[in-house]
Formats: structure tokens, C-alpha cells, sequence
């Protein structure tokens, strides 16, 4: 059903909309256009400086032609001793810059490059220039294959046990604890025990005691209930520091005390000591145990389900191959045998926080638990269309973004190799938004700084920038995905992995987007112009803005 | 020791890996019998628990009796690891192994090899090729077909042998090759023990060719063996094959691998994994091989091993090379050719 009652055009099976209204859209995604728009200088500063690069001129005529590819800011940032150079940044790179091994973009290794090409090296050649004018046409690389896999793989070690943090706190005792809890109950009508996170869904007042391991680690632990060191935060405050078994203590000693309702929730128990979880449930005696799953960790302790840190496992049997080589493989076996025994016996209703992390769950969990499900999925509810602005009639690129840290986890690689493959195309404007300390300098792309502490502020800009895709190659799944609702509700449509989870299934199920196998399949939509023909399929239709709604078991919207 | 035997040969520099092989097949063959055969000498004070790792420990010395000192003075370490195969080979056949394989202590086990077993029922000699299918590029054809080409058609790092006429008879053959040149010395035709090995089906009954691309993959066949990892956890060559077991082989070309495969993640994947399994074996600090230097310390030079072996005249009069003194090989070596120290 599509959100504002309309039913979409279908073009191989998909409901397609665009940004902007036909008039402007019937003119954008020209190329010939639009390179005739920023000729006139129409466009800002990052565009405009690949523009203004295209135009220099060097007395080389080589560098004129290499100006293009060449990215004036990531070098500048490498080497920041060009500058006391009477050069720009790429005749310093021809004189003197690849001699040196430093790069002219993020993704060309100059030392790869002269170390994989004898003739090149032999030849003395300024690499970047062979690469751009023959290399490429030959099909040598830029850089080592998976170069990012490959640094994370080099890296890579098993989980280790729970790091001591220095000094420990002096732990609170049950009396005490026993104490400051009975101080907050009055007026209290349930008790919460939440584990990780406090949920969003806490029910209004109950009062809620939040638990942490002091000591972080990527699985539950083996450690007794009375060493178990536990941080504790009662209703946003810090409470301190209290060892599990004298938390159970003085819940015993409460009991009766607390309110009739209780509740254990479990978000996050990496970390956590299972004797000592298992000893507070018994002493809670709780009504409802859940389980969220904010990741799955309960399925493995890389709780992106990354084999190695580096590629989505699908989650296979512990005794597999693949577990075999993964560095999360021994450690898989004793956090399984660890959740089994808490499932066991907590019999957790299990809650997702979207439908293909529970699908995903129960394909490859045999835990027991009471129920399982998920919470009512996300719709878009559309809003007015904006008004028309000043960029009708004129030529636009394709506006891709990215969102958020530049790592692996998230598919910055795959974005990187989109900048290679078409980051000197008019047809297309990259952006990156993320944090200001988020942001690589980088020629090819629009930097956008999104305020840390403004949820509305990713979608402002959005909007701001009229994005038309944005990229989440993430490998690993990921069981709810706010930047992707965000990006939506800004009228984006989304470019994913088939197992990034929700962004593919948001992609899907709303029918704004597309969702690929693999990274190759991401960089083809791009590289072979159908990200283009894609974006021309939706000029029919106008930008989606939209709000979220979430539909509650009792129907109201929330 | 009888049934199935699995033997490697090594350095002690070489434990670490040598031990991941065999808890390799400790987990995938447990049936087998592990043999190991040292081609080194104690060291005072280290932690001998690897030996645990192994069913028996050959010492490479008590096959040659009091040939050893020679033998191993005309050998680089690389060459010795591979020269000691045939004598080993011979030895444990001799001790009534049904079915014997060596494998190479780079090599690491991913599944269980009861085919391999079924294989030598019915043939003699296993041999796994480097190559089993035309490269299609320029330069992957220089890679690997060019280079099989001049070290060898078939990899010596893995071989098996049936404790059969054929078999015996092979076992004989390849053990006298290796005792007079097991070198690195391509312009002389030889390739360790491995170039020899061309001759085999030709020379042999029953030696069958193992073209099954999950066993003995290494750089020099990647191009052509499409390694993944499925999500089911399967680890699949061409998409097909389960990957038996694969030859970290260090190169002189770190970029091979690059060449060979790619973009395809599972190879990195497995070096990866190797090299973090290798790092946690427990084994002792890499020192040095024990024969690499003279018996007063001073390291011996490849081409001082090389005049030796060549000279017989030399080798008459040294008989053992090692010793230092006023007659000794060294000793000769500083008055005549003292370029080679």
C-alpha cells in the first residue's frame, strides 16, 4: 500500500519516486547540461573546485589532463609540507609526492601500485597518470584487492577476557544497595531490572534499575555471581558499583518491599557474568523477562554476524568451516553454551526491534524461549510536498550520500570504490554527512557536518542537500536502522546490501530503493548509469517527505 | 606403525606450523597416525611438549647414520626439509604403513580426507598437479603455468603412497633421486624433490593425477580455484568442492596472492586465519636452523655448501664439514676461497 494513497508507476516490479518536480527533473541528470551549469558557476565550492580543476591549466599538459582525477584536498591533508612549497598539490605530487609514496586520492596507493607494475616502476612514470591513461584500460588495480578487509584481517584477534579496568571502584553492599533502593520505591508501580540499555519502551512509573558489567568484553562470561563487578544507574542516576550476588541479596531482602509488578529486560549482556544474571532473576522473581534483540549476540559474540570483522556470515552452524576460520569461533561455542543456559531459564519473550532481525533470529537461534516477536514495524506517513524552488528547470547530478563513520561495518569501502569509479562524473554529486570528527577531506565528495546531539539535524540536511540515494552498504545486519528511516522521511531512497537487514528490508518494503547481493552489484548500479535510469523512472512521481508513525497493538499511532 | 600414516618433515623454525597441521589432522583425520621428522638438532633447554602433537618424531640423522653431517652440509634448510621425504617414505613404509601421505608443515587441514584414503585402493601414487585447468590471462599464464612449468608439474607438498608393489617400487625410485640432488638448482633441471616428480606417471603403475580443486590449493592455483565461504559455512571450491586442505606456501612474489585472487575475500580470509592460528600454536621462538652454521658459529654461506657438494675431491677431504681447526673445510675456505665465508 503506498503511503499517500497513490499507487506508484511499476517498473520492473518496483514503485519508483524522485526528488523534485517533473519540470525540474525532465531537464536534470543531463549530463551536457549540467557541465554547461557549472561552467557558469552555479554550484558550490566542492563541485565548483573540480570544475575550476578541470580548467587548470599546468604548463605539463599532462597535469591538465590528470587534473580531474586528482584530489587537491585529500592531498593537501596527507602532505601538509606541500605548502611551504611554491607548487600546487599536484605538481608537488609529479615532482616529488609519489617518490615518496604518497597518494593522490584516498583510493590509489601509489607504492602498491609501483611495487605490482614493474614496467611502471622501470619506467620511471608518475604512477597515477599511467593508472588514469593506460593502467585502468589494461585492468591493473589501484590498490591491493579488499585493501580494507585486508587491514582489518591483519589485525584481526580472538575475543580476549574482560580487560581490568584500573582502579575498581569500592563496590556497594547489599545493605547499602538495599537502602538506596528502598529510598527510590516510594510511589513505584513496577520495578524494572534492565540490563544494557534502558528499553525505550519502559513503562512510566515503574522505577528502573539499569545494569552494567564493569568490565566490557564481547560475550557473557563464566565469572561467579560474587566476583561479578556490576555498574549500576537507578532512574538515570549512578548508583555505583555492586558485585551481582549482592544485588541478588538485596533484592531478596526487598522483595517485599518491591512492587508486585516487575520485569527483566535484557539488552546488551556482553560482558555480563551468567551466574550472576541467573542469580538476580531468581532473587526478582520477575512477571515478564524479555530478551531485545539490539544485536546478535545471542547468536555470536560478533554480534554483527562478521566473520573475521570483515564479511556477513549468515550465522551457520557453531561446528561449520567458516567458524572454524572466524576468530569469533571458539569463542561462538562458549557463548551459545552460555545463552542456553540463561534462556533456559528465563524463558525470555524475545523482542526484535524489526522484522527481518527476528527472521533472521529464529533462522539461526535454537534457544527456548516463551514467545517471540516483533515490534510494530515502521510506516511513513507522507507529508506536503515542498514547494517549488529555484533549481526547477535546471540540470542536476544524481546527489548520493553517506551517512554516519566512515568504517567497514558500514559500508565505506564500497562508498570509496563508488568515489573511484565515478567521482570525476558530472552526472553524479557524492556527499558524506557525518560528525565533524566523521568527515575525510576528500575533493570528490560534499562534506556534511550533522550535529552529534540533534536527532532532527541528519534529516534537516537531507532535505537541505535534496539527496536523492543513500548508500548503506553495510556488510554486517543490523536489527533497526534510524539513519535509514531518517533518510526516507527526507525523501531519500536507499542503496543497499540484501544483507544490510532493515535498511534492505526498509528499501523493499517501501519500495524506495534497491537492494544488492554484493558491493560489485552497488558499484555496477552506479559504474552501468542505471543509478541514473532509476532516478529518470521517478520523475513521475513527486519527493516522498514523510513522518514516522508506529502502529501500537492498541492501533494508535505513536 | 600400521593403517594410515601422515608424516611432515621440518625445521624447528618451522613448529609453529608444522603443529597447526598436525592438530589439523588430529581434528579431521583422528584415525591417522602422525609422524613428524626433524631436521634439526635439540636445543638446550626448550620446551619439547610439541612432540605431544605427534605419534612418532623421526630423527632426519638416524636415516643417514654416518652420511648425516655430510648430507646435511650440502644442503640449504629448504632442501634438507625435502631431501629426508624419500628416507622417511622408505622407512615407514618399511614399518608396514598400509597407506602412507606426507604433507608439507605449511599446509593446514579444513575437512576430513577419507577420500584420499578411498583414492590409494585404487591407485598406487597420489599426486595433487599445481595447475588442473588452463589459465585463461597473460599473466596468470606466467604466474602459474609458466612456473609449474620450471619447478615442477605435480606439488610435493602433499604425496600419496600405497604400501603396494607399485607403490614400494615408486617409494625406492624417489628416495634415491633425493639422496643424489635435492637441491634448488633450476638450471641444472632440479627442483628440490619436486621436479623429479614429473617422471612419475610415466615411470609408475597406478599413479593417479588428484584433480579435485579442494585439495592442495595454494597461490599458484587460485586463479583457478575460486575459494568462497557459503552461508551455510561451507567453504567451497569453484562452488562445489569442500576445500580439503590448502598450502600456505611463502613466495618470493607477496603479490601473487594479489594477482591470483583479487577481489574474492575467502583467501585473505584464510591467510588471515593462518597466520593467527600459527601465532597461537605455542611453539618456541624462532632461532635459526641448527646445520645453517659451522660448529664453531660461524654461518655458512650457500655458496660454500654449494663448492662442497659440487667438489668431490673436497668432499673426500672434509668429511665433515662442520668442524673447525687447522684442517678443516672452513679453514680451507679462509685460505683459498675466503669470498665464500
Amino acid at each position: 500500500m503506498n503511503p499517500n494513497g497513490r499507487t506508484p508507476p511499476v517498473s520492473n516490479g518496483e514503485a519508483l519516486r524522485v526528488h523534485g518536480t517533473p519540470a525540474e527533473l525532465r531537464t536534470r541528470l543531463i549530463q551536457a547540461a549540467y557541465e554547461a551549469a557549472v561552467a557558469e558557476g552555479r554550484y558550490e565550492a566542492p563541485l565548483a573546485r573540480r570544475a575550476a580543476s578541470r580548467a587548470r591549466l599546468y604548463r605539463d599538459g599532462r597535469l591538465t589532463l590528470l587534473a580531474p582525477y586528482f584530489d587537491y584536498a585529500f592531498y593537501a591533508d596527507a602532505c601538509p609540507d606541500f605548502a611551504a612549497s611554491a607548487l600546487d598539490e599536484l605538481e608537488h605530487y609529479n615532482f616529488f609526492g609519489w617518490r615518496q609514496s604518497l597518494n593522490p586520492t584516498a583510493w590509489f596507493d601509489t607504492a602498491y601500485y609501483l611495487a605490482a607494475n614493474a614496467d611502471v616502476r622501470a619506467a620511471g612514470d608518475n604512477p597515477f597518470w599511467h593508472y588514469i591513461f593506460k593502467g585502468r584500460a589494461e585492468g591493473r588495480t589501484s590498490q591491493r584487492p579488499r585493501h580494507a578487509e585486508r587491514m582489518i584481517l591483519e589485525r584481526t584477534r580472538s575475543p580476549e577476557a574482560p580487560e581490568a579496568a584500573a582502579p575498581d571502584p569500592t563496590p556497594l553492599g547489599a545493605d547499602e544497595l538495599a537502602a538506596r533502593l528502598v529510598a527510590a520505591l516510594p510511589g513505584a508501580q513496577g520495578f524494572l531490572y534492565a540490563v544494557g540499555a534502558r528499553p525505550p519502551c519502559a513503562p512510566t512509573g515503574w522505577l528502573c534499575l539499569q545494569a552494567a558489567p564493569l568490565r566490557a568484553a564481547a560475550t557473557l562470561t563464566a565469572m561467579p555471581a560474587a566476583w561479578a563487578q556490576t555498574r549500576l544507574i537507578l532512574d538515570g542516576e549512578p548508583l555505583g558499583v555492586a558485585m551481582d550476588a549482592e544485588i541478588a541479596k538485596a533484592i531478596v531482602a526487598l522483595r517485599e518491599a518491591l512492587p508486585a509488578e516487575r520485569a527483566l529486560v535484557v539488552n546488551d549482556a556482553a560482558g555480563c557474568s551468567v551466574e550472576g544474571l541467573l542469580s538476580i532473576e531468581a532473587a526478582l522473581e520477575p512477571g515478564r523477562r524479555e530478551f531485545h534483540l539490539g544485536d546478535f549476540a545471542s547468536i555470536c559474540p560478533s554480534a554483527r554476524l562478521l566473520r573475521n570483522d570483515v564479511a556477513f556470515c549468515g550465522a551457520p552452524p557453531p561446528g561449520s568451516p567458516a567458524c572454524g576460520i572466524c576468530s569469533y569461533g571458539e569463542a561462538r561455542k562458549a557463548q551459545l553454551a552460555a545463552m542456553q543456559r540463561l534462556f533456559q531459564r528465563c524463558r525470555f519473550a524475545v523482542v526484535a526491534p524489526s522484522e527481518p532481525a527476528l527472521a533472521l533470529w529464529r533462522a539461526a537461534s535454537d534457544l527456548p524461549h516463551e514467545s517471540a516477536e516483533a515490534m510494530a514495524p515502521t510506516r511513513l506517513e507522507p507529508l506536503p510536498d515542498p514547494a517549488e524552488d529555484d533549481l526547477v528547470g535546471e540540470a542536476q547530478p544524481v546527489r548520493v550520500a553517506y551517512l554516519g563513520a566512515p568504517t567497514l561495518a558500514e559500508g565505506w569501502p564500497t562508498y570509496e570504490r563508488l568515489l573511484e569509479a565515478c567521482g570525476d562524473l558530472a552526472a553524479y554529486a557524492f556527499h558524506h554527512f557525518g560528525h565533524a570528527a566523521e568527515l575525510k577531506p576528500r575533493g570528490q565528495l560534499f562534506s556534511v557536518e550533522t550535529a552529534p546531539d540533534d536527532a532532527t539535524s541528519l534529516r534537516a540536511k537531507l532535505i537541505e542537500r535534496r539527496i536523492d540515494l543513500v548508500v548503506m552498504a553495510r556488510e554486517g545486519p543490523q536489527t533497526h536502522s534510524p539513519e535509514a528511516i531518517e533518510a526516507l522521511t527526507a525523501g531519500c531512497d536507499l542503496v543497499a546490501l540484501a544483507h544490510s537487514g532493515h535498511a534492505a528490508w526498509l528499501a523493499q518494503a517501501e519500495r524506495r530503493g534497491r537492494a544488492f547481493e554484493t558491493d560489485e552489484d552497488v558499484v555496477a548500479f552506479f559504474v552501468e548509469g542505471r543509478a541514473i535510469a532509476y532516478m529518470r523512472e521517478r520523475e513521475r512521481f513527486p519527493r516522498p517527505l514523510a513522518r514516522v508513525r508506529r502502529d501500537r497493538d492498541d492501533g494508535e499511532a505513536t | 606403525m600400521t593403517g594410515v600414516v601422515a608424516f611432515t618433515s621440518f625445521i624447528r623454525d618451522d613448529l609453529a606450523r608444522a603443529l597447526t597441521l598436525a592438530r589439523g589432522l588430529a581434528a579431521h583425520c583422528p584415525a591417522w597416525a602422525r609422524v613428524a621428522v626433524l631436521v634439526d638438532q635439540p636445543r638446550p633447554g626448550e620446551d619439547e611438549s610439541w612432540r605431544e602433537a605427534f605419534d612418532l618424531v623421526l630423527d632426519a640423522e638416524a636415516l643417514y647414520g654416518d652420511e648425516w653431517r655430510g648430507f646435511v652440509f650440502a644442503h640449504e634448510a629448504s632442501e634438507a626439509r625435502a631431501a629426508v621425504k624419500g628416507r622417511a617414505l622408505a622407512q615407514i613404509l618399511a614399518n608396514g604403513a598400509q597407506k602412507v601421505f606426507f604433507f608439507s608443515p605449511d599446509i593446514a587441514i579444513f575437512h576430513e580426507l577419507s577420500d584420499l584414503e578411498r583414492r590409494l585402493d585404487a591407485a598406487s601414487i597420489l599426486l595433487t598437479p599445481h595447475q588442473s585447468e588452463p589459465n585463461a590471462s597473460a599473466q596468470a599464464i606466467a604466474d602459474n603455468e609458466a612456473k609449474t612449468q620450471r619447478y615442477g608439474i605435480y606439488n610435493l607438498g602433499f604425496l600419496g603412497v600405497c604400501n603396494d608393489v607399485a607403490g614400494a617400487a615408486f617409494a625406492r625410485w624417489y628416495s634415491g633421486r633425493l639422496d643424489e640432488g635435492c637441491y634448488d638448482d633450476a638450471p641444472a633441471g632440479l627442483y628440490l624433490d619436486q621436479k623429479c616428480a614429473d617422471l612419475a606417471p610415466a615411470l609408475f603403475d597406478r599413479v593417479e593425477i588428484l584433480r579435485d580443486p579442494g585439495c592442495n590449493v595454494a597461490c599458484w592455483n587460485l586463479s583457478r580455484r575460486r575459494v568462497e565461504i557459503a552461508r551455510d559455512g561451507a567453504i567451497l571450491v569453484n562452488g562445489e568442492a569442500p576445500l580439503k586442505f590448502y598450502q600456505f606456501a611463502e613466495v618470493d612474489d607477496p603479490l601473487w596472492i594479489d594477482r591470483s585472487a583479487g577481489r574474492r575475500l575467502a583467501p585473505y580470509e584464510l591467510e588471515a586465519y593462518y597466520d593467527r592460528t600459527c601465532a597461537a600454536a605455542g611453539a618456541p621462538a624462532a632461532r635459526g636452523w641448527a646445520f645453517a652454521r659451522f660448529d664453531g658459529g660461524a654461518p655458512i654461506a650457500r655458496a660454500a655448501r654449494r663448492l662442497w657438494r659440487r667438489d668431490r675431491d673436497l668432499a673426500a677431504r672434509f668429511a665433515d664439514p662442520f668442524v673447525e681447526g687447522p684442517r678443516s673445510y672452513r679453514a680451507y675456505l679462509q685460505a683459498n676461497r675466503p669470498e665464500l665465508l
